[in-house]
């Protein structure tokens, strides 16, 4: 099938999932009495007796498709809503949060990928040694320790203990007053990539210097997955016939592993990254709070727990999206890595 | 019955998947005998709540009155983590189980018939997939009301769509078999194919996924239980008691690991169990690897 | 074997592990002092977030704050008293006669932006308020003193005050003078108290109009009233004269404020170059961050105040009498559609939706409740029993108001002789509901339903977790057996606490049923009454009722706390403050 029409039909699909997305969540919600979505819009207890007024002014209590109806017209409209975990338009919540998040996932992923990729290959060439069992002890513990726990444990030694080496937040103060001064323009707010576009050194520095941490926490949880992915495949790459053929003839071992095995085990890990993007990107709830790193996830969080509904719907579009444009980049992605593969066939 | 024996024997050969097995029969023990081990005060009626001795607030180290310390709120630390134990044990077999009923049945369904049952389904569970779990965990909880109860459910719908997938695609794979074609030819009826021939091979890889899952399921409930969406405060859960232990895994400054028990015991008792499985799948997997000579 | 890569590998592992440990050395040990930092930045490190800058809408602490350090009102309290006040955009007022009140007004004020502050935006600022008079905000808190209503709109959202009320409410006298007309005489102290709070903010009439805001014109006010949030003019912006002026607001983390170089003080009488509130939500983070030097007041919650007794350089305040109260109220009318009073009848296993209505049930569980374990061990012994709303701080409180103590003997002795029988013998079943997340709450609903598991095993009460918005729609449905309760005063007067409380129609007493003629009527002669010894009298006989009509089981007052760095002096406890670090103008940062 031709890249362009494939590309176009699976950007179509978008289209029913974003709108099962929505309908599922408002589903979810409509479930909540008008009474109880209505304690979203009181500040304080007086508001009590005013439930009433409140629930005719936003309309909670009109049927199921009606509320639905009047957010969609709203949307295409443009109007994702007010926001009340962030007291902020929907549509600018987004933009305003996401690149912490981004930020995060940059990072992040990497370095995940890269450490899976790498001790996978370890753990597959010494099958069954001690090398092999060590490294999959190790990354099975980095995956079972609850993540609030290993960054607040985190916290105690790099902050706490080395006073003030590695703080929370995303800037220190000094750092913070100048990125919002005249003198640094803010090209993507995030701080990293800001700060190298504005030649700002000691920026850059800072904003490094806050992000290990949270990229630690978030690395350590999610190397486990790839590095086991990266063993399995591999190990089925080196049972094939031509690593046989390979070594018949004579090649180096090494030779063998990277430029044959390797490039064959890759593709699912491919696959695999790129959901752990989209994941990272929608936000790691936990790591965000803890570090007050606050982005799209925190915002999700107060989002659910708050009942504020518009939100939600908005950051469900946000990650269906997300979601699905990666997976179409991954897809198009396997077919450079494997030629064997054809889009529109068998590919999930 | 060779078969078993085959699987034990391998089992057995390999020290990580032994440490697993274990550490499982381990946790079995402990949740089989819970009520000898840690016996319910008398006259309090729902066993899942853990004791309190006073209420306030700091944790106290282990004494002679509680071996393990006590948390925040002076619930006993090891009474907890055994009643814990049968928690784990209720919400991850409860969740995988439900989870795989209805992946294989919907998964099924999909893979072996095809057509618009197939597409149908497929986009239903794009449609949960495109979504990040925590965020319709957390919707779904409280939609429901805090609880372990709403944390199991809300599991389920985040889960069963991976199953589903994932047992089609295996069904995909089986149903070209020979053996099917076999039975097709002889006039077995589609469910009886399907429950007879397909299914039992085309599940091991499902199966392997679920016990490298059940621990996944107790972490997902433990990181529900910290964003405040689990089990009620003093229930007996290893996610909850990691809660309770969030405000104190920074002591004092001049003794920063003063409250190690309240932190480190139910986290320890979470990471051997989900270690535990993980070996254990592991293990599974490389025994029912099919290039592995089964002799 | 791929020897070159793994050898790579073991080569850059070995060189982090010399790096790390070569800064190790470097870096402080735990234990030392705190590093004095940002010298002239005043960091506050708490818990929230700041909903919205428009005094007109606000009505949370966190963004009352904020307000605080912006605006300025006509008046504000005199450092720690609540009822005797200072003159900021006022020099002093008098009364025309027993309805009319007029401010002087301070000439050359500038706000932030150099605009000369004036009579026009005086009255411009309580107008507008009235104006706009959002849904759920403070401003009926002029309304009710002015106008005696509760605010621009009846109970279906049709606007039922005309024009020439609110132009006549507040108005221009001369190009130095601005009055206040009540329509029947309203307690002085009272409308000063008003005058305090982040709603009495005097804003910048041309900042709001070019701004898009009301401008002043009658002709189409109604369009301005009522606005959603999102159309706020002064939801994210803020002009005032206050010593400090907004310069950024990252929602929701962050709000940072610079100095106001045209503070009429001087500016040069400002101690802090840039005042900037974090809000991060974990405790972990707060302590090491104030540990390390990273800010200068972090807020603790309750259970924690252990982790900071001994360390070193932490300036410790304690017992300081918070202006709230919290309290169990009986629902002597329980909605039949609840779920949470068992069988709904007295057959042992329920209790009648008009259980509570019995006085003899309500003293008896009264007296079931144990405040010494409560507040020993629940409070950290950081509260005061009180045997009524009226707490300490507020005007007309009786330090010799009759309280109960605990007492086993005598609760049994009610609970059997009670309207519907002995209680012992019929038992009686349902559930008492609290906050998700409040260890406190649950903790008091624990005391009483052991105590009363002591006096007769058949009086089983289950303890259960709610979330908050379902705690709103429960009280409001009246489902709730018995709710747990706080309150939060908008000024401290009594009056603010007797009508949710013991109104017929008020917030807490409402929904729970609790009516009482007499009570009524003391209320709403003490609102208005202009005669301090006669409120005295009434709330202190609203301080007795509250003791013999039981309504709810008072719990205790609350002792505040505040951990500051060393390097902080000068902070005033008023407990009408919004937020912790109190009045910012006033405190110094300061290494020796």
């Amino acid at each position: 099938m031709e890249l362009r029409s494939y590309i176009i039909r699976r950007v179509l699909l978008l289209i029913p999932v974003l709108l099962g997305v929505t309908l599922f969540i408002f589903g979810i919600a409509m479930l909540f009495p008008p009474a109880q979505r209505a304690t979203l819009y009181v500040t304080n207890m007086r508001q009590l007796s005013n439930l009433p007024a409140i629930i005719q002014k936003y309309g909670l209590d009109k049927p199921f498709f009606v509320q639905y109806g009047t957010w969609l017209n709203q949307v295409l409209h443009g109007n994702l809503g007010w926001s009340r975990a962030i007291s902020m338009p929907v549509a600018q919540a987004i933009p305003h949060l996401l690149p912490a998040t981004l930020e995060l996932a940059i990072f992040a992923v990497p370095l995940i990928v890269l450490a899976g990729i790498f001790l996978g290959t370890k753990a597959a060439t010494h099958k069954d040694k001690p090398l092999d069992h060590g490294t999959r002890v190790v990354a099975i513990l980095g995956w079972s320790l609850p993540s609030f726990w290993l960054g607040l444990v985190l916290m105690m030694i790099f902050y706490g203990y080395f006073s003030g080496l590695l703080p929370p937040g995303r800037l220190g103060i000094q750092m913070d007053i100048l990125v919002d001064s005249v003198g640094f323009t803010r090209y993507t707010h995030i701080n990293t990539i800001d700060a190298i576009l504005n030649l700002n050194g000691p920026v850059l520095l800072d904003a490094l210097r806050h992000l290990i941490l949270p990229v630690m926490t978030l690395s350590v949880i999610n190397m486990a997955f790839i590095m086991r992915l990266m063993r399995s495949s591999m190990l089925e790459a080196l049972g094939k016939g031509y690593i046989l053929t390979a070594r018949a003839k004579g090649l180096a071992e090494k030779v063998v592993v990277n430029k044959h095995a390797r490039r064959n085990a890759l593709i699912p890990v491919i696959t695999v990254s790129g959901y752990l993007f989209a994941g990272l990107a929608s936000g790691a709830v936990i790591t965000e709070t803890i570090f007050s790193f606050k982005g799209i996830g925190w915002w999700a969080w107060q989002a659910a727990v708050m009942l504020d509904i518009p939100s939600v719907l908005a950051f469900a579009l946000f990650t269906a999206t997300l979601f699905v444009v990666i997976n179409l980049l991954v897809d198009i992605l396997y077919t450079r890595v494997d030629p064997r593969v054809r889009l529109g066939q068998g590919v999930q | 019955m060779s078969d078993w024996k085959f699987t034990a024997r391998q089992l057995a050969k390999n020290p990580l998947s032994l440490t697993g097995v274990v550490i499982i029969v381990i946790f079995i023990i402990i949740a089989i005998f819970a009520p000898l081990i840690a016996p319910t005060p008398a006259g309090q009626l729902n066993s899942y709540m853990i004791p309190r001795d006073g209420y306030w607030a700091e944790p106290e180290p282990p004494s002679n009155a509680h071996i393990l310390g006590t948390t925040q709120g002076q619930y006993d630390i090891f009474y907890g983590v055994v009643w814990g134990t049968r928690s784990a044990f209720r919400v991850a077999l409860v969740v995988m189980s439900i989870t795989l009923l209805i992946g294989i049945v919907l998964g099924s369904l999909a893979g072996y018939f095809g057509g618009v049952l197939d597409e149908v389904i497929m986009r239903i569970t794009d449609i949960f997939l495109a979504f990040p779990w925590l965020i319709l965990a957390m919707a779904l909880v409280v939609v429901l009301g805090p609880g372990l109860k709403s944390v199991m459910i809300a599991l389920i719908v985040v889960w069963w769509p991976s199953y589903a997938r994932l047992i089609r695609g295996d069904i995909l794979q089986v149903r070209e078999e020979d053996y099917v074609e076999a039975a097709r030819g002889l006039g077995a009826s589609s469910g009886r194919v399907i429950i007879r021939h397909v299914l039992p091979n085309a599940i091991y890889p499902a199966l392997i996924m679920a016990s490298l899952d059940i621990g996944a399921v107790v972490l997902s409930a433990a990181a529900l239980s910290f964003l405040g969406l689990g089990a009620p405060e003093g229930y007996a859960d290893w996610g909850q008691m990691t809660q309770f232990a969030q405000n104190w895994i920074v002591g004092p400054l001049d003794n920063p690991l003063k409250y190690w028990y309240a932190v480190i015991i139910p986290g320890l008792f979470i990471l051997f169990f989900v270690l535990g499985w993980n070996l254990l799948g592991d293990a599974f997997r490389d025994i029912f690897d099919p290039r592995l000579a089964r002799r | 074997m791929s020897k070159r890569v793994s050898k790579m590998g073991w080569i850059i592992l070995a060189a982090l592990l010399c790096v790390s440990l070569a800064i190790l050395p470097a870096c402080g040990g735990g234990g030392g002092g705190i590093p004095y930092k940002n010298p002239g930045v005043f960091i506050q490190d708490t818990i929230g977030r700041v909903d919205s800058l428009d005094p007109c809408y606000c009505y949370d602490t966190a963004s009352g704050e904020q307000i605080y350090y912006m605006y300025e009102g006509l008046l504000g309290y005199n450092g720690n008293s609540t009822d005797t006040f200072v003159g900021l955009m006022a020099t002093d007022y008098s009364w025309v006669n027993s309805t009319s009140l007029r401010f002087n007004i301070r000439p050359d004020v500038k706000f932030s932006n150099n605009d000369t502050m004036t009579v026009e935006d005086v009255v411009y600022s309580f107008q507008r308020a009235m104006v706009e008079d959002p849904d759920g905000g403070p401003v009926w808190m002029f309304y009710f003193p002015l106008l005696d209503t509760y605010g621009s709109r009846d109970g279906d959202g049709n606007i039922v005050v005309n024009e020439t009320d609110i132009a006549n409410a507040v108005q221009v006298v001369n190009s130095t003078c601005v009055q206040f007309n009540f329509v029947r005489p309203f307690p002085a102290t009272t409308w000063y108290q008003i005058l305090c709070g982040s709603w009495g903010s005097i804003v910048d009439k041309a900042f709001c109009v070019a701004h898009g805001d009301w401008d002043g014109n009658w002709g189409n006010w109604t369009l301005y009233n009522n606005p959603a949030q999102e159309d706020l003019v002064l939801q994210s912006r803020a002009m005032g004269t206050g010593p400090w002026a907004l310069d950024v607001w990252t929602p929701p983390g962050e709000i940072k404020l610079v100095k106001n170089p045209y503070y009429w003080k001087g500016a040069g009488t400002v101690p802090f170059d840039r005042v900037i509130t974090n809000f991060m939500d974990t405790w972990a983070s707060r302590k090491l961050a104030l540990l390390a030097g990273d800010c200068d007041i972090a807020y603790c919650p309750r259970t924690n105040i252990a982790d900071l007794a001994n360390a070193t350089d932490v300036q410790a305040i304690s017992g300081l009498p918070d202006l709230t109260i919290d309290s169990f109220y009986f629902n002597q009318n329980i909605s039949s559609s609840t779920t949470y009073a068992g069988s709904k009848t007295l057959d042992g296993n329920g209790i009648s939706l008009d259980f509570f209505s019995d006085i003899n049930v309500r003293l008896g569980f009264t007296y079931a409740f144990n405040w010494t374990t409560y507040i020993t061990e629940a409070m950290q012994g950081e509260a005061t029993q009180r045997g009524s709303p009226f707490v300490l701080g507020l005007p007309y409180f009786n330090p010799a108001g009759k309280m109960y103590s605990c007492n086993l003997t005598k609760a049994k002795y009610l609970l059997e002789h009670s309207a519907w029988g002995n209680l012992s013998a019929i038992g009686f079943k349902f559930t008492l509901i609290y906050n998700t997340g409040n260890l406190v709450r649950k903790t008091a609903c624990e005391i009483l339903a052991n105590n009363l598991f002591k006096i007769s095993p058949n009086f089983q009460v289950a303890v259960l977790a709610k979330d908050w918005s379902s705690t709103m729609s429960l009280i409001r449905g009246r489902s709730w057996v018995m709710f747990q309760i706080g309150w939060l005063p908008d000024y401290a007067d009594p009056d603010n606490y007797a009508v949710p409380y013991m109104q017929s129609t008020g917030t807490f007493s409402g929904p729970a049923s609790y009516h009482n003629a007499t009570v009524d009527a003391l209320i709403a002669e003490g609102a208005i009454s202009t005669n301090t010894t006669r409120r005295q009298e009434i709330y202190y006989a609203l301080a007795d009722a509250w003791y013999y009509d039981c309504p709810g089981i008072i719990l205790a007052q609350p002792l505040g706390r505040r951990f500051f760095t060393k390097y902080i002096s000068g902070f005033e406890f008023n407990p009408t403050t919004c937020g912790q670090p109190g009045n910012l103008y006033y405190m110094t940062k300061s290494e020796s």
